[in-house]
């Protein structure tokens, strides 16, 4: 299927060639035909239909890295020589008639958590500062595998949950306000794509890594089933939840970007053996009958923002204005999940570190540093409780997803933004209702598909973003609801200016 | 049910015995500081948790059955 069978694009479907002439006369100055803006899907059917070669739009990409990342830092490594080789070839490839669909020639990045053959992975951390993998983690090498073309790599937490700052780069900013944070752990995937710096992003979501920027930057995020897409080259961050998904533009560019991220891997022991569907094919179907659920009581409390309870009630009215049913449910055991996370977090991302930590613990920031250590200090009993607890939450939601609702929805963040000045970890791990992680974390620990969509601003201008979740490899109904109400709604249209 | 540890004297012999090593008084309030809310957090959930709770298998193909629930 091309995009085209989807909806319209800006994109005529007219045939025409470019010619080396051509590109090298237009420049990526002068490619009229790119917006900074413009979505995965419009600009690959530019492509297809070859009226910008995927070089243009490199290019243009890579300029505008090179003109406003600075104000940003979203990007660790700019992989500029390596981008324009790739879109060659998939200039090349495609000219010869070999065209792969929609990610070939597509400008992607990747969250500096995934190991990249012959490119620095960092992590974020002095820890592993200038270490070059020999090879791909697998969904990077699934995308490059689609002709998609690697821009770099972008920010992270350190070690994918320490300071934004206290690693080799300096914090990367809110695309909307650069007095605001991206939030993390994915900030840099998040910031990239709210700024308009490339068209597709990888991240990683642990307990709410690619939902909550994604929300803040004002795009989408997934974070599919635990199991659905293979993390083989992902520095582990809490095994037993990280998960690896697109962040990009739209709903219809991130089930796109999900087609080529899904599938079976021997490599990832969690990988998951089960046919994958095509994840755009229901994106037109509409609400009509589905139930979707929203338990007030832990996800409409008192530590949400008056503005980001506004903003999601108005989508919940919006999706039953277009058919669907808003029912009440009852979660009680997801108030605990964030202690539960606490534990199991603190414990797995120990293990994965205890060699570094006890023998080099200088590399590592203060605050990541603190928190690792912690980690050993956390008996195996309490990791057990955490995840007998842990399995009821996940229990709760796979029951009323099974009995009760096709989708629960809730509020991505309890508060549109954080200033930089306040996303600290300390802040960030403390308990109680106004952590940031308070409606992600719960649907992390059930493993099951989670989209964060824009569905408003703040009084305050940032943007505000709404999660839909559903069954365990269900990502399809997801994506379904999560595009029929994009398509009533002008949010992920709007985008900052810069 | 994690202990709540007050004297910091008492906090530092723990995390040495757990591998840590020595540590600047500063790092070790900071570690302390992510004790506290870990034993909090056990605390809370130790009240909770009943025979009943089973934990979670995170590598079985249980853990990615879509029915299971």
């Amino acid at each position: 299927m091309t995009t085209g069978d989807l909806w319209p694009t800006r994109a005529e479907t007219a045939t025409c060639t470019w010619t080396k002439r051509q590109r090298k006369r237009r420049g990526p100055e002068m490619t009229d035909e790119l917006t900074p803006f413009m979505t995965l899907a419009d600009t690959a059917e530019l492509i297809r239909t070859r009226r910008v070669s995927p070089v243009e739009v490199a290019e243009f990409h890579l300029a505008r890295i090179e003109s406003i990342d600075s104000s940003i830092n979203s990007f660790f490594t700019v992989t500029a020589d390596k981008a324009l080789e790739q879109a060659r070839e998939a200039e090349r490839d495609i000219a010869g008639g070999n065209y792969r669909g929609p990610l070939h020639g597509i400008p992607f990045s990747v969250k500096d958590m995934f190991m990249t053959a012959g490119v620095r992975t960092t992590t974020g951390s002095f820890i592993l500062e200038n270490w070059i993998p020999e090879f791909d983690a697998t969904p990077v090498r699934n995308l490059l595998d689609d002709g998609a073309v690697l821009l770099g790599k972008v920010a992270t937490l350190e070690c994918g949950t320490g300071a934004p700052d206290e690693g080799p780069f300096p914090a990367p900013r809110n695309p909307w306000n650069a007095e605001y944070s991206p939030a993390g752990s994915s900030n840099g995937s998040g910031a990239s794509i709210g700024a308009g710096m490339g068209l597709l992003s990888l991240g990683s979501d642990t307990g709410g890594s690619i939902r909550i920027p994604a929300s803040f930057a004002g795009v989408v995020g997934l974070r599919g089933t635990y199991g659905r897409v293979s993390r083989w080259g992902h520095v582990a961050l809490s095994w037993s939840q990280d998960v690896a998904g697109p962040i990009a533009r739209t709903v219809l560019d991130t089930a796109l970007a999900y087609n080529a991220l899904s599938g079976y891997d021997p490599r990832d022991p969690a990988s998951a053996d089960l046919p994958v569907p095509d994840f755009t094919e229901r994106l037109g179907h509409g609400v009509g009958g589905l139930r979707i659920g929203v338990d007030e009581a832990h996800f409409f409390d008192d530590g949400l923002d008056e503005d980001v309870k506004v903003a999601v009630w108005a989508a919940l009215r919006t999706l039953e204005d277009l058919g669907a049913k808003i029912k009440k449910i009852d979660l009680p055991t997801v108030a605990s999940s964030h202690d539960a996370q606490n534990l199991i977090h603190s414990s797995e991302t120990h293990a994965y570190h205890r060699e570094r930590i006890t023998t080099t613990p200088e590399k590592y920031g203060p605050t990541i540093r603190s928190y690792l250590r912690n980690g050993a200090l956390i008996p195996a009993f309490d990791y057990l409780n955490a995840q007998r607890i842990r399995n009821r939450v996940r229990t709760e939601i796979s029951r009323a997803l099974r009995d009760e609702v096709d989708i629960i929805a809730s509020p991505t963040t309890p508060r549109a933004g954080v200033k930089l000045t306040d996303f600290t970890t300390k802040k960030r791990m403390k308990p109680g209702g106004a952590h940031l992680a308070h409606m992600t974390n719960p649907f992390s620990q059930a493993g099951v598909p989670a989209i964060s969509i824009p569905c408003g601003f703040s009084e305050y201008g940032m943007p505000m973003g709404f999660q839909l979740v559903g069954r365990a490899f269900d990502e399809s109904t997801v994506f379904q609801a999560a595009a029929a109400y994009e398509r009533e709604t002008p949010w992920h249209a709007m985008h900052p200016d810069i | 049910m994690m202990e709540n540890i007050e004297s910091i004297e008492v906090f530092e012999e723990r995390a040495a015995i757990s591998g840590l090593g020595k540590m600047t008084q500063e790092d070790l309030l900071l570690v302390k500081q992510y004790y506290d809310g870990a034993a909090s957090a056990s605390a809370r959930l130790f009240d909770l948790v009943t025979l009943d709770d089973e934990p979670a298998s995170t590598f079985t193909p249980g853990w990615v059955n879509p029915m299971q629930g």
